[in-house]
């Protein structure tokens, strides 16, 4: 039991670590007519082409704009 | 010495706030048609009804809240219609590299936020060598908006009027220096183009006037929280939620042999909405609705013309929502 323990304590502390990571890798830069949305509750990121019909399905479930 | 109502000067916030509270970094100053002047009312309670005084009348009086308020009456330019869009409905893009920006507007998902991007109002009028008002607003959100056109000549055929509502966080004197008067490229109904579930109703020149409306419905009473915090005694609000928003269009076109707004309204048949003015290319702005029905036709008349009015009845669409907007001109960083 508590080897399970141990096993689970790692298992957290390496998803931490990639989280940590993944939150302060560098942003790939946008290319030219895209807009970087991010939805705020699930951090999910999508660039978009900078045309309504690509932008509007997104920005009314919530994805915001985000500049860097 | 009096001061007359033209030297009011009204700044609005450009960038967002970064919260309730913070007052915005920016400004954009812009002209205005109605002469309504924001007063910051300090609310007081009183004993008067209370039992056990021994009469009816008042021996004491208490601090309650402030209430700000105010609407903003214009003729519609590219400028002011992306700054009153963009606050009012909320979730804002805006792209391009250089000057005209694209603004595409969605309304908030109440999923991720309740709260619109909060603005500050500074208005100042000089009198005396000093000033008469010198009052920054603070904590402010758009309760709603409604864009008019209507046939005739001139900037009175395209008017767009805001109503908004302060969190009553003031600061007097404002210490704000209002830039200079924004230039505004103005977008007469005779630019239009609108095609409503369509039909293309420009093009037969049937239409005659209309307006697109959208409220909030913000829920003031819910911004005084326990903790939502004290000025001069009396509570602010800590924030502005929307309520239930609602949509509107309606619109009064000349009424002919074979118009289709009274089989749309019978049968019920559903389309997009799409209305535009611009100024010009680099000034523009465009509202669609994703889906609509008319709610209600009704015969009526104008200049002693045959018309009809609809009254339609804005649909959500699963994939686009019920409107948004895509505006351009050539400020940058409004509602950013």
């Amino acid at each position: 039991m508590p080897d399970l323990m141990q096993e689970m304590a790692d298992v957290q502390a390496a998803i931490g670590k990639m989280q940590t990571q993944a939150q302060a890798a560098p942003a790939e830069p946008l290319a030219a007519g895209k807009v970087r949305l991010r939805h705020p509750s699930t951090g999910d990121v999508q660039d978009v082409d900078a045309a309504p019909s690509e932008l509007i399905p997104l920005m009314v479930r919530g994805y915001q704009q985000v500049k860097e | 010495m009096p001061a007359r109502v033209q030297q009011l000067v009204l700044g609005l916030g450009k960038a967002k706030q970064t919260n309730i509270t913070t007052a915005s970094a920016s400004f954009l100053r812009f002209k205005k048609i109605d002469a309504d002047l924001t007063t910051p009312k300090p609310v007081f309670e009183n004993d008067a009804a209370e039992i056990g005084k021994g009469h009816e009348f008042i021996t004491q009086t208490f601090p309650s809240h402030y209430e700000v308020a105010n609407r903003i009456e214009k003729y519609a330019s590219a400028e002011f219609a992306t700054w009153a869009l963009a606050f009012g409905l909320g979730n804002v893009v805006q792209s391009g590299s250089g000057a005209p920006y694209t603004y595409t507007i969605a309304p908030i998902d109440p999923g991720t936020t309740l709260e619109l991007p909060y603005f500050s109002v500074v208005e100042q009028v000089a009198e005396g060598g000093g000033s008469a008002i010198d009052n920054l607003l603070v904590g402010c959100a758009i309760e709603d908006f409604t864009y008019q056109f209507s046939y005739g000549p001139g900037r009175g055929s395209s008017k767009l009027t805001v109503n908004w509502v302060g969190s009553g966080l003031l600061t007097s004197p404002s210490g704000i220096v209002v830039p200079a008067l924004t230039t505004e490229n103005n977008m007469l109904a005779a630019s239009m183009a609108l095609n409503v579930n369509g039909v293309d109703y420009v093009a037969g020149k049937r239409i005659l006037s209309g307006s697109i409306g959208w409220k909030n419905n913000l829920l003031v009473n819910a911004g005084f929280f326990p903790g939502s915090g004290l000025q001069n005694g009396l509570q602010v609000r800590g924030r502005l939620e929307i309520g239930a928003r609602v949509p509107s269009f309606q619109f009064t076109a000349r009424l002919l042999s074979g118009s289709p707004e009274y089989n749309t309204l019978v049968s019920q048949t559903t389309g997009t909405a799409t209305l535009s003015v611009q100024h010009d290319a680099g000034n523009s702005l465009e509202f669609t609705f994703q889906k609509m029905a008319f709610q209600v036709v009704e015969n009526t008349e104008a200049d002693g013309i045959v018309a009809v009015t609809v009254t339609g009845a804005p649909m959500y669409d699963t994939t686009n929502g019920v409107l948004s907007v895509v505006t351009k001109c050539a400020v940058s960083g409004i509602a950013q």
